[in-house]
């Protein structure tokens, strides 16, 4: 670990590897929520600079989500790009994820991933489009069963002869 | 990353950082003596835990402001004591029918056998 961190030195202060400088040799205690946690919302321009480049990105493309209380701290908001919509030949270090190491990722990035949903393209059917084929289906389906329903078609048949007493439906009488 | 602006120098300063820090992953994701790390040969990356943290950590940020509170009231109180009142409403008034013969047997809907 400590290799990583004196070789990364040399890199400007820019986030990804940088993290780690907060981490000793494989005898550390582990990761704890505390030490990783987004801090409070940043206020004053110092404090937004460095939670900028604590996240690895530069000052002036760094946002918060607004601390209107269900906000996330200092945690950056970033222009969602769902995985879907990102170059599937771009050398990736995490192909399955269309992400690189210490890329930051964005506070509903789970919701975005390959085998979800993936709103940030241009769709392939417009939302017009799908409720019309929808509806229009589904009205289709409801008029032929409201029309069937009261208009049962059947061949012609007479009620059935049942013998019962006193009722006769048939006396064997030659035809004439 | 960001997205907004066309100034080359800031593309290809972006561009440069990345190099670098793909570089770099690379040669420790291969690096042969990294199996005592007790990570699980899985490489450390700071913004996976970032992001873990922050959403183990929602709740610090959370103000009961008037917008938040009615959303809490709205998606979480009024669906589950609103279900439970119409259960319960809707159960007694049918039994209430039943016990005080508005409703016949042969009329209702669930018989008993």
């Amino acid at each position: 670990m400590s290799a990583i961190t004196r070789s990364l030195l040399k890199l400007r202060p820019l986030g990804g590897f940088q993290g780690l400088v907060g981490t000793q040799s494989a005898r550390s205690a582990g990761n704890w929520n505390k030490d990783w946690k987004p801090g409070k919302y940043p206020v004053t321009p110092e404090e937004r600079a460095a939670a900028a480049r604590k996240y690895g990105l530069r000052p002036d493309e760094y946002e918060p989500y607004p601390d209107d209380g269900l906000g996330f701290g200092d945690y950056p908001k970033l222009p969602v790009v769902s995985a879907e919509a990102r170059d599937p030949y771009r050398d990736w270090d995490h192909p399955e994820h269309r992400r690189d190491f210490g890329e930051p990722i964005h506070a509903s990035a789970d919701m975005y991933g390959l085998d979800r949903i993936d709103d940030t393209q241009k769709p392939r059917f417009s939302l017009n489009d799908q409720a019309l084929s929808f509806f229009g289906v589904m009205a289709a389906f409801f008029a032929a069963y409201f029309y069937l329903n009261d208009n049962k078609m059947h061949w012609p048949v007479l009620p059935k002869q049942y013998p019962e007493e006193g009722k006769t439906h048939y006396t064997f009488e030659p035809a004439e | 990353m960001a997205g907004g602006t066309a100034n080359v120098d800031v593309v290809k300063e972006r561009a440069a950082v990345r190099a670098a820090i793909k570089k770099e992953f690379q040669k420790q994701v291969t690096n042969p003596h990294r199996h005592g790390s007790a990570e699980g040969g899985v490489l450390f990356d700071p913004a996976v835990q970032r992001f873990m943290s922050m959403r183990a950590t929602r709740y610090d940020h959370f103000k009961p402001t008037p917008r938040s509170s009615l959303i809490g009231i709205a998606m979480l109180a009024v669906p589950i004591l609103g279900y439970g009142w119409w259960m319960k409403t809707s159960r007694e008034n049918f039994e209430a029918k039943c016990r005080t013969g508005q409703v016949a047997y042969a009329d209702r809907e669930f018989k008993f056998a």
